[in-house]
């Protein structure tokens, strides 16, 4: 769904960074960097190495013989998707109807976000 | 620098806001339209809820953001986030009261026959409502926030 990353992205996180902007203050120049340490470094180093280690094992993009396309899974989503749930969009049909309980909870991520943003700020409406 | 000494935030543009005259009442009807035909083409309750409430910043980057806290009502706001919680909940859980599983749409075949679709249209919807609210919500909360720590105006 790059529909939502497109909106978010391009429109909403930056209205939302632009806020954020004009609600914070600029540091003078000499606390505007910190030195970073070493530890720091070697950590988030390693961090990367050996995800960067994992990436000439995936397969090739639209390789029909990947995992992902040839699983049990998803071959049963393609032939039944449409018979048990009425709906023609197959994303849609995993999203709302075979893994429901996960779209639930990630819906209530967004809604707790919100309700944490506003005890975070100590606000008891949005205003 | 302080809050003190900046020019507002608001500029008034006639451009701007014939534009989104215009154009808002287009990206709320297609909005809607991903939302609702989630369930047969691409789309669905994130996607619209997020094109739904950028309509709202768009009236407000437009029109400025005090005009537009006191056009929407925040308790619209919270009764919209939370209905969508409740309206995904209780369709799942009305299929268990029903004896079924959790979202086991078939168990609501005898109000129509196809449930399962409007039952997933249903959700798209509650899922929708959630997104758009809270997008909206966050966005005049972070609009807010510097004005009612500067105490100028803010009317929360």
């Amino acid at each position: 769904m790059g529909l939502t990353e497109a909106a978010v992205g391009a429109g909403i996180m930056t209205i939302l960074f632009l806020l954020a902007m004009a609600n914070t203050v600029r540091p003078d120049e000499a606390r505007r960097f910190e030195s970073v340490r070493l530890r720091t470094v070697v950590g988030v180093g390693a961090f990367v190495v050996v995800l960067g280690a994992t990436i000439p094992s995936l397969p090739a993009i639209g390789d029909p013989t990947a995992p992902v396309v040839a699983g049990e899974v998803t071959q049963y989503y393609v032939a039944n998707a449409y018979e048990e749930t009425g709906v023609k969009n197959a994303v849609t049909a995993v999203l709302a109807a075979y893994r429901g309980f996960d779209t639930l909870g990630e819906a209530v991520v967004v809604f707790v976000a919100g309700v944490a943003a506003l005890s975070v700020l100590r606000q008891e409406v949005f205003a | 620098m302080s809050a003190d000494d900046q020019p507002g935030l608001y500029v008034e543009s006639t451009i701007i806001m014939t534009t989104v005259r215009v154009v808002s009442p287009f990206v709320l009807t297609f909005a809607l339209f991903v939302m609702f035909h989630g369930a047969d083409s691409p789309g669905g309750g994130f996607q619209g809820g997020v094109i739904a409430g950028a309509t709202v910043m768009m009236l407000a980057f437009a029109y400025g953001i005090e005009t537009t806290r006191e056009w929407v009502d925040v308790r619209v706001i919270a009764a919209l986030a939370s209905g969508g919680v409740l309206t995904f909940a209780a369709i799942g859980l009305g299929a268990i009261a029903l004896g079924g599983n959790f979202l086991q749409y078939n168990e609501y075949l005898f109000i129509y026959e196809e449930a399962s679709k409007y039952g997933i249209e249903l959700v798209e919807l509650g899922i929708g409502a959630i997104v758009a609210s809270v997008a909206i919500g966050l966005f005049l909360l972070a609009a807010g926030y510097g004005h009612v720590v500067d105490g100028e105006g803010g009317e929360a």
